[in-house]
């Protein structure tokens, strides 16, 4: 077997916990669909038949209600349970399911939709026999009006640096402004071995990640390891250019040298060779390719460990992990499939207004003189007369009375808008009552459980 | 069921009769190309006795008046041809019984019955067919062309369930060109089957010796339709079918399995390793100190020679030769610098400017054919025909297991066709050929390979024998070596 898939669905949402209070972040609906079938339904498309799913009891039992996922999801998927409350990373997670792993992995996280040929991301793992190859894409801008959002934007997010090779492919380094104290400091060893570089911050990394079963073990010996995305990937890149303990140590790297030989001693675990290791070291030997020239080495430099980035840059690549993403996804997710854009179970009145972008789930019951518009509303919802609804998110079980106006808001499941509700940019909770009548322009209404919330 | 096939519509349509007076021959043969490996029966007017004759009757390459439709079929005339003594016999009735060799698939793009078969073949052993790409030049549109920017691995399931994982990623490195160089083709070939074979477990009812040929029939067809097999490749393949045939049915599955990967060792052994230390004992006698030689592109074989023999001390310098697109002259000029040999770079155009001070010519070659012809990098016939004229001697280094029994006169019949795209180069911020495909008489051939004569060579050195033949010895060599198996 090749490849194994295994799928992390056991993250909580920090950075969204409006949404996600109530309805853990892998079923939350984009496109009338829960967020986690995206991932599972690329791996599907490719042509994996098992999926290994890390996730919480209580996604485990929504999954199992769900329909989409009982009827689209063809696959086997074998579900991890963890605890909900535990400080489990994503390395934390693959030591857990150790046993199971027999073979590389293809590691996902189960908000990222996406429409990459992933193909390419893995003829890098295959083709250059890469330790990691990982898929990262060109960031968007986020165009929409987020509810809660007061005025200006908020301030960037910690940039990542991401230092890439002159084919665009070899990853060479990774760094995140938190660790960076006083600026980017660049080996010499890397510079002499590859001295043009490309470095790049607007960059999403997509959380996708193919893994050799070697660092797998690696894992379980080192247990200080707990996130993939913070710690092991970084890690990863490093070692490519770390040194082993017979080659002459470099002056300016006097200041690691501690941290190098700690280094050095952990080198050779990550290193298995295969059992015809010489056969493979002579068909290098004999084949003339180089994946570099005007130096006098071999080719990769005669590094064993190697990491690679695939960038795309046109596709879709989104992560949903905040309320803006999730907004976007919402609008665009549906583009990627070629499903009806009316569920056949709805009951549309015929004086509805409804805009060719929008997306009606089932069974639901849209009444006379309606205008919908761009917005996606869920299974099960009501909307009665003389509503308009534009560019919004209603989710499942909503009941919207007449006379409602909707604006660029999220509404969650169960919620019920009174008559004649006007809610411009504004984030509803689960199972919130608006009452009738009401103005709110730019808010989050939620419950009081959720303002105890820290 | 082939050969019932062919011999049915061949006895139905004979050729043509004889032309020599007094002989009368009636000969049935079909019209396509085909080599006689078997000539079972003759028939002599006279005693109407079946003379059974098999395939030592002769192996001369004497023009045979009365075929002349084989010498007209182009390439792939091989074999061997009947010489009859015209005084004892009246009346020659030939029933050839041969096997059939049919042309080659990948030399007959052209053809559409050829691609519909070759599109069911596929379908049937689920491997996917790669598209070609781009507009080929006319005398060349019977062969393939692809990209590199549409792997096959499109079209492959990931993780891949149906092909072996090993071969994959075999066909992707050899697609993407990370795996270039006859040698290193066939040594990475065999290191995936023995992957294979270690993951192989027989299933029940059924014979490993059957099986497991059957099984690597499907792999093969993918390596080829990833980038087409070399003769080295293919001289491997049928070593290991044969190994994998000749396993008794009464032996057990680990105890085949680990014949067969020793037998891998082995071959490698043997043909690969053993062979360039041969063949480097013998070239280093023919280097003297104070020697100027030239080398094309990147051979490992003749990187290996020109290292040991740095190492035994003999001094001389190289010329290394180079031609775009590949530019593989660079890494055999890291290769021979970083040992110490003081070299000289040069591209091809330059060749005859710099011959004059070049004492030996250094050649690898791809394959050496049948009938004399070397098989090499585009570019080298060019060198060795600027060599011929300025009296300088061409050496051709050779491993034996690269000997095929093809024949070919011209690099048009049979060649590969890279990637157009390679062609494209961005100089001062400039790509000229960018839009190539849309002006309509604009065409990019990108060659692989050429043949060289044999009037060119001067010496193949190889590892049989006396290590130094010349190039027209090549029958005799392929006669010898299937004479031993």
């Amino acid at each position: 077997m090749e490849l194994q898939a295994v799928l992390m669905a056991a993250g909580g949402g920090s950075r969204m916990t409006d949404l996600t209070y109530n309805t853990p972040k892998p079923m939350l609906p984009v496109g009338n669909k829960p967020l986690m079938w995206y991932p599972l339904n690329l791996l599907e498309r490719v042509g994996f038949e098992e999926v290994i799913v890390i996730t919480t009891k209580e996604v485990q039992k929504m999954m199992s209600t769900d329909p989409k996922m009982k009827v689209d999801v063809k696959m086997k998927l074998d579900v991890v349970c963890i605890q909900e409350d535990g400080d489990m990373g994503t390395a934390d997670a693959l030591r857990h399911i150790q046993q199971k792993i027999k073979t590389d992995i293809l590691v996902m996280s189960c908000d990222l939709i996406t429409d990459v040929a992933l193909h390419e991301v893995v003829d890098l793992f295959r083709a250059h026999n890469a330790t990691l190859a990982m898929l990262m894409s060109k960031a968007h801008e986020f165009t929409e009006t987020v509810p809660g959002q007061k005025g200006k934007k908020k301030t960037a997010e910690q940039r990542d640096f991401v230092g890439v090779d002159q084919s665009g492919k070899r990853l060479l380094f990774m760094a995140n402004e938190a660790d960076l104290e006083d600026g980017l400091s660049v080996r010499k060893s890397i510079m002499r071995k590859h001295p043009r570089m490309h470095i790049k911050t607007g960059l999403v990394d997509a959380h996708l990640y193919c893994l050799k079963k070697a660092v797998v073990d690696f894992l379980t010996e080192n247990k200080s390891i707990s996130s993939i995305r913070g710690e092991l990937v970084p890690y990863l890149v490093r070692k490519q250019f770390s040194k082993t303990t017979d080659s002459p140590k470099m002056k300016d790297d006097a200041e690691d040298q501690t941290q190098k030989k700690n280094d050095s001693s952990t080198n050779h675990e990550l290193l298995i060779s295969s059992r015809d290791e010489p056969l493979l070291q002579l068909a290098q030997e004999r084949s003339c390719w180089n994946d570099h020239h005007g130096d006098m080495s071999e080719a990769y430099h005669g590094g064993k460990l190697r990491c690679y980035v695939h960038i795309m840059d046109q596709g879709l690549c989104y992560r949903v992990n905040t309320l803006a993403a999730f907004i976007e996804a919402n609008r665009l997710a549906p583009k990627l499939f070629e499903e009806p854009a009316v569920h056949p179970s709805a009951v549309i009145s015929e004086r509805c207004q409804m805009g060719s972008d929008s997306i009606i789930g089932a069974l639901c019951q849209v009444a006379d003189k309606t205008s919908i518009k761009r917005s996606t509303i869920g299974n099960s919802t009501t909307v009665k007369e003389k509503v308009k609804v534009t560019n919004s998110i209603i989710m499942h079980g909503v009941t919207i009375e007449e006379g409602c106006n909707i604006q660029g808001s999220v509404i969650c499941s169960n919620a019920v808008i009174g008559r004649g509700a006007d809610l411009k940019y504004c984030l509803v909770g689960n199972g919130q009552r608006i009452e009738p009548e009401a103005e709110r322009t730019n808010e989050v209404i939620v419950g009081t459980d959720q303002l105890m919330e820290i | 069921r082939e050969m019932r096939k062919d011999l049915a519509k061949s006895l139905q349509s004979p050729c043509f009769g004889g032309s020599e007076p007094g002989l009368q021959t009636n000969f049935f043969s079909s019209v396509t190309s085909f080599s006689f490996d078997h000539i079972s029966h003759l028939v002599t007017g006279k005693t109407h006795h079946l003379l059974n004759i098999c395939s030592s009757i002769d192996t001369t390459f004497t023009d045979f008046p009365l075929m002349p439709h084989i010498a007209g079929c182009g390439a792939q005339t091989g074999g061997r041809n009947v010489l009859v003594n015209r005084h004892t016999v009246e009346k020659v009735t030939l029933f050839v019984f041969s096997v059939v060799k049919r042309l080659p698939e990948h030399i007959q793009v052209d053809n559409p019955d050829v691609l519909k078969k070759l599109a069911k073949k596929l379908e049937r052993q689920q491997i996917p067919l790669r598209m070609d790409y781009g507009y080929k030049v006319s005398l060349f549109s019977h062969l393939h062309q692809y990209s590199r920017k549409a792997p096959l691995t499109q079209q492959v399931s990931i993780p891949s369930t149906v092909i072996h994982p090993a071969v994959v990623r075999l066909g992707l490195q050899y697609s993407q060109g990370i795996v270039t160089g006859s040698n290193a083709r066939s040594v990475a070939l065999l290191h995936a089957f023995k992957q294979v074979i270690r993951d192989y477990t027989t299933p029940p009812n059924e014979e490993l010796s059957r099986d497991l040929v059957n099984k690597l029939k499907p792999y093969i067809s993918f390596l080829n339709q990833c980038r087409p097999l070399s003769a080295s490749m293919g001289n491997a393949i049928k070593y290991i079918k044969k190994e994998i045939s000749n396993i008794p049915s009464q032996c057990k599955e680990e105890e085949a399995k680990s014949k067969l990967l020793n037998c891998i060792e082995c071959y490698i052994n043997e043909k690969i390793i053993l062979a360039a230390k041969a063949i480097a004992k013998s070239a280093i006698e023919k280097i003297s100190d104070g020697d100027v030689i030239l080398i094309y592109g990147c051979s490992s074989l003749v990187n290996h020679i020109l290292c040991e023999a740095f190492e035994k001390s003999r001094k001389f310098r190289v010329i290394v030769v180079d031609s775009r697109p590949r530019l593989e002259g660079r890494e055999a000029l890291r290769r021979l610098v970083q040992k110490g040999i003081s070299c000289t770079y040069v591209l091809i155009s330059a060749v005859s400017y710099v011959l004059p001070e070049v004492s030996k010519v250094f050649l690898g070659a791809h394959a050496l054919l049948a009938n004399g012809y070397v098989m090499s990098r585009v570019g080298t016939s060019q060198i060795a025909l600027v060599a011929k004229a300025f009296n300088v001697p061409v050496l051709v280094c050779c491993e034996t297991y690269k000997f095929c029994e093809r024949v070919q006169t011209d690099s048009f019949v049979s060649n590969e066709l890279d990637d157009p795209d390679d062609l494209i180069v961005t100089r001062k911020g400039k790509t000229h050929l960018k839009d190539w495909q849309e002006v309509p008489s604009l065409g990019l051939l990108n060659l692989v390979y050429d043949v060289t004569p044999p009037d060119f060579v001067d010496l193949v050195i190889t590892d049989l024998g006396l290590g130094m033949i010349p190039c027209t010895s090549v029958p005799v060599v392929l006669r010898v070596k299937n004479v031993d198996q």
